[in-house]
């Protein structure tokens, strides 16, 4: 007789496997994936924590945000702590942005920054229409009518603002977009050269370059302002403006150079030798062949140049440029605006100014390599 | 020395070349060739304040630029950058700050020099006239020291050196308008008088022998500055000597920090100091009770002062333990415009010693009083042609801008937020040292 073992109970349920979609697998895969990743993640949120409770209350809960003087971002004068004084920010606004431009002519910046975003935005975002007729007005117009407009032009009824007047951010703009406008293109002349067969022009280029990147930005400006003027005759003045200008677009030329360069250096020779056994003609073969995949290359390399740029126009002020960061040191000795918190609150906001747009172009640059990649299917 | 053409560094460094192109000394044009030896060397002297004075010292002793900002307040700025004679920038030994030996080395320099002084002549004409062509004044001021030259949230310039350039105007142009501001940071000012870019410097600049016969003159005293303490009122303190073995908080790279020094072993005492990168955090670092004393020039720390959080509960001794002259600066060798400098400050002390302000100097031109108020109008006598100017001249300075005491109280005395006392600035007759020669 045999026995059958028969189960007389369903076998009860596993345990289903651990989530594999939802938030919270998320944060298990890739928070806490390992002991290591783990103790990263809660020393992290512990800093966190430690960090932004303090400075979201500085910066919002306890600040002051309208007021006629310092007075009014005084604890005593608030009957509470006193965080950020915005107050001071609204006021000294007008000359943060404009610097000392005529109140009546203010309009003309104003033009001048609509037409930047005009222009940026039509090179920038790819889908838009007719996108070369955009970079031509960026590149070729927008130069022009930028200067027209901001310098005066007798001529088309503009009062003549002579560029002692400028200041804050209309210089802060004015420096990096020559320096970009200008480095970009030269650059690219400049690498091309440094690789060229024609050994005096690759000689000069290489001289260029190697001199430019030789030199501190410091002391060029040095040069341009403060020790130019002792080697000039007396009745030749050159624009103070102008000068750190052109001192700043050679030196950023010379790095962009350099980057340029290495993204030349990047693409195979066989594809030039494979354009050239088309027929191609060198021109065609640098435009179609060559420049767009060394480019594509370097794009992190030129935004990185283009940050640093934006960032090192800050050192125009040490030779008296009025820059945003110098007419932001002007406005917070103000005595009638001396608060105990007004300089942090001056120093924030310019941190948060050169934030805003450093990770903008940052973020842009991003896109804009995803974008690249795409097209060879290697995300 | 109009025109500077040649730094001092190609002597000294003597360039091989130079020695091969010209050869041995050779006889037979010694005269011209020591004409312009003289002028070499002339360029030579004249250029080298800039770089004794201006550039060197204030690199070497802020220790770099990033504490540019701070030092934008009157005290520090200006006594970091205290020029230091060429000989003691240079290392001992060293061929830079001695004159090249070689006479062929020297007629290399003296003949480059020369082609470079063929570009026309710059100063041939006086600054004035240059001023009045160009038909505005371009005044060198700070990037911003609170009461003396700061822009004001439209952006226009507004102090104590401001209204003296804009007087200068007034009494040139009669329209306080025609004055350009060109901001000068520390380490370029004296260069951009001696290359004429700024036609006056009012830059809260300490007037000192150095500086004087640097290629540089100065107008009459606009502001006697000194170092100053600043200390808790609850410590009952009434002068420095109080401070024996007191811990004092100072801005790094300053002469403060000399001063101090100096003057409290002169008076056998014994202090301890703490330094700080900038003037935010000197003043956090006396606040949080680190020092028992804030020190600098006494006329920043009533700006100071504000920025506590109560500026009640400290005071400013009266006492100073060093001289700071303020005044305008401006280019030797132009007699008649260092005239027109000068006077134009003597012009206001005058206007309030004899009580012409801006609101009643119209009225009493028509009925003046005085022989005297009938001179300083120019109703009498050519005082202002012989200055190169018109008789009105300080009338128009009085009717546009005001007599000293309106212009002190407006930017920095009582009228202001900085509340700064007349004190050492009190006329002469009121006991201070603001003392104007008479027009007559």
């Amino acid at each position: 007789m045999s026995e059958t073992f028969l189960r007389t109970a369903e076998v009860p349920p596993r345990a289903p496997p651990a989530a594999v979609g939802g938030p919270f697998a998320w944060v298990r895969r890739n928070l806490f994936s390992s002991l290591g990743n783990a103790a990263t993640t809660l020393v992290v949120l512990a800093l966190l924590a430690l960090v932004l409770p303090p400075l979201f209350r500085f910066l919002v809960l306890d600040a002051v945000w309208t007021g006629g003087s310092g007075e009014a971002c005084r604890p005593e004068a608030a009957g509470r702590p006193v965080g950020a004084c915005w107050a001071f920010i609204h006021e000294k606004l007008g000359y943060l942005v404009y610097g000392s431009y005529p109140l009546a002519e203010r309009w003309r910046p104003d033009a001048v920054f609509a037409l930047m975003l005009l222009g940026g935005g039509w090179m920038l975002w790819l889908d838009a229409p007719r996108r070369g007729l955009g970079a031509l007005f960026f590149f070729g117009v927008f130069p022009v009518a930028a200067y027209l407009l901001l310098a005066g032009a007798p001529a088309l009824g503009l009062k003549p603002v002579p560029t002692g007047l400028w200041g804050g951010m209309i210089v802060t703009f004015v420096v990096s977009l020559v320096g970009i406008v200008v480095s970009l293109p030269l650059g690219i002349l400049l690498a091309l050269g440094r690789r060229s067969d024609l050994p005096v022009i690759r000689l000069a280029c290489t001289l260029f370059i190697e001199f430019w990147r030789g030199v501190p930005l410091i002391t060029v400006l040095f040069m341009a302002n403060v020790m130019l003027p002792l080697f000039l005759p007396g009745d030749i003045t050159i624009d103070r403006l102008l000068r750190p200008l052109v001192g700043v677009a050679l030196f950023a030329s010379a790095y962009m150079a350099e980057v340029v360069r290495g993204g030349l250096q990047a693409v195979p020779p066989g594809q030039a030798q494979a354009a050239r056994a088309l027929g191609l003609t060198e021109l065609q073969i640098l435009r179609f062949v060559v420049l767009p995949q060394a480019i594509k290359i370097v794009v992190p390399g030129i935004v990185n140049t283009f940050i640093g740029l934006f960032k090192d126009t800050t050192l125009v002020s040490i030779v008296g440029i009025a820059d945003f960061i110098r007419v932001l040191e002007s406005a917070r000795i103000d005595p009638r605006w001396a608060a105990p918190s007004v300089p942090v609150t001056a120093y924030a906001f310019a941190a948060l100014f050169y934030f805003a747009f450093c990770f903008g172009m940052a973020r842009y640059a991003a896109f804009i390599e995803r974008r690249l990649a795409a097209g060879e299917g290697a995300r | 020395m109009g025109v500077l053409t040649k730094p001092c560094w190609a002597e000294g460094s003597r360039p091989a070349w130079t020695r091969r192109v010209l050869g041995p000394n050779r006889a037979g044009s010694r005269g011209g060739v020591l004409a312009i030896g003289t002028l070499g060397e002339g360029c030579c002297a004249a250029i080298t304040p800039a770089w004794s004075s201006g550039v060197n010292p204030a690199l070497d002793r802020a220790g770099g630029f990033e504490g540019n900002a701070g030092a934008e307040k009157a005290g520090e700025s200006d006594a970091r950058a205290d020029p230091i004679p060429l000989k003691d920038a240079i290392p001992a030994g060293s061929s830079f700050g001695r004159r090249a030996g070689s006479r062929p080395v020297r007629w290399g320099i003296g003949i480059l020099a020369a082609a470079l002084l063929l570009a026309p002549p710059a100063q041939a004409q006086g600054i004035l006239a240059q001023v009045k062509a160009r038909g505005h004044l371009v005044c060198g001021v700070s990037q911003g020291v609170a009461g003396f030259s700061m822009p004001d949230s439209q952006g226009q310039w507004r102090g104590l050196d401001v209204e003296f350039c804009r007087a200068m105007a007034a009494a040139i142009f009669d329209d306080p308008d025609k004055v350009r501001f060109i901001p000068l940071a520390s380490p370029a000012r004296f260069t951009a008088v001696q290359s004429g870019e700024v036609d006056v410097l009012a830059r809260n600049t300490t007037w000192t022998l150095a500086r004087d016969t640097a290629a540089m003159n100065f107008g009459a005293v606009n502001f006697y500055d000194g170092q100053g303490f600043l200390v808790r009122k609850d410590r009952n303190i009434a002068e420095v000597r109080q401070l024996d073995r007191a811990t004092i908080c100072l801005q790094q790279g300053t002469t403060t920090e000399l001063n101090l020094a100096d003057w409290f072993r002169a008076h056998g005492l014994t202090q301890s100091v703490v330094t700080f990168a900038n003037s935010e955090q000197t003043l956090s670092g006396y606040e949080s009770g680190r020092c028992d004393a804030l020190s600098t020039d006494k006329s920043s720390l009533f700006g100071e002062r504000l920025k506590t959080a109560d500026p009640e509960a400290h005071v400013i001794l009266d006492e100073l333990i060093s001289k700071e002259p303020f005044a305008p600066a401006l280019r030797q060798g132009d007699d008649q415009w260092r005239d027109i400098v000068t006077w134009t400050h003597y012009a206001m002390l005058n206007a309030e010693e004899a009580g012409l302000t801006r609101e009643n100097v119209e009225a009493t031109r028509k009925a003046p009083a005085s022989p005297n108020v009938r001179r300083i109008l120019g109703l009498e006598g050519r005082y202002g042609q012989d200055l190169g100017l018109t008789n009105d001249w300080a009338f128009r300075i009085i009717r546009h801008v005001g007599n000293y005491g309106e212009v002190f109280s407006r930017n920095v005395g009582e009228g202001s937020a900085l509340k700064v006392p007349r004190g050492l600035n009190a006329l002469w007759t009121q006991g201070g040292l603001q003392y104007g020669p008479p027009i007559r």
